[in-house]
């Protein structure tokens, strides 16, 4: 039975995941965007410019993937205390 | 030769500032793009036509950045982006004169519609009127919080749950409000198409 301060827990950890997965995903979108822009206006991006925009793209990509290992090994830490 | 319109934009996390900064120069603004509200207030000189800022700057905030631009500017249409996405901050965000607010992964077109609507606002003003633009004074909190759950509703095409998540609370609060206020009840998310449970995310 999950007490109130397991779900105050709870809130908490979930608040900071959501916040640490939106700023990353806020990136993706945005340069998903720019590169439509793009394409709809027949006014490509220049080379290096594009480079920096995967890479960058990319990196948000593995950021978000570090905050969901996280939150899983935290959960694994959890269960191996209460066993 | 058409001048572009300057927006300036404030957000500590260089790949958000630099994914801004590019979509919106993609869509013909002019953009300056800062890191911090000393930098961004470095540029008040300058013909700034909206600012763009993040709600937290590492140990900044972006309402205090709103409160100190609006005490020279105060015309200036501002509209906030947080991760958070909580009720709570959203409205006293608009009491003091935010313009909007938006709730990161912002919808690009969405953003760039809102950058029209204040822009053509502040300019149907006229260059140097002094009123502020925005939520006039004396609003209520209850009117602010219906507007925003009015924008939330507008922005997701009626649909509940989605609403819910972007204002920060639950669906059973949303609902209570929209019979509060005898709105109407629109559509919920088929439950298959739900991926998460709505959950209040909690103002730090």
């Amino acid at each position: 039975m999950v007490g109130s301060s397991d779900r105050a827990d709870l809130r908490q950890l979930a608040g900071k995941f959501a916040h640490d997965v939106r700023n990353p995903l806020h990136t993706i979108r945005l340069n998903l965007h720019a590169l439509r822009l793009a394409m709809q206006t027949g006014n490509p991006l220049p080379a290096d410019e594009l480079e920096l925009l995967f890479a960058e793209s990319e990196q948000e990509v593995d950021r978000i993937e570090q905050q969901i290992r996280a939150l899983l090994d935290s959960a694994s830490a959890t269960t191996l205390r209460e066993d | 030769m058409t001048t572009q319109t300057m927006i300036l934009v404030v957000e500590d996390q260089p790949s958000e500032r630099e994914a801004l900064a590019r979509m919106l120069r993609m869509a013909q603004y002019d953009v300056i793009a800062t890191s911090s509200p000393d930098e961004a207030l470095s540029h008040q000189e300058k013909p700034v036509e909206l600012v763009i800022s993040d709600l937290r700057l590492g140990d900044a905030d972006g309402i205090d950045l709103l409160r100190r631009w609006k005490e020279r500017r105060p015309e200036t249409p501002f509209i906030l982006v947080t991760a958070y996405g909580d009720v709570p901050t959203a409205v006293e965000a608009m009491k003091l004169g935010a313009a909007d607010y938006m709730t990161k992964p912002v919808n690009p077109e969405s953003l760039l519609q809102l950058i029209r609507k204040w822009l053509e606002k502040a300019r149907a003003n006229g260059h140097g009127d002094q009123e502020s633009i925005g939520i006039p004074p004396g609003t209520s909190l209850e009117e602010l919080e219906r507007a925003a759950v009015e924008r939330a509703l507008e922005e997701h095409h009626g649909n509940r749950t989605h609403a819910a998540k972007t204002l920060g609370i639950s669906v059973r609060t949303l609902q209570r409000k929209l019979k509060a206020w005898r709105m109407p009840m629109f559509a919920v998310a088929h439950p298959s198409s739900q991926q998460q449970p709505s959950m209040y995310v909690p103002r730090n």
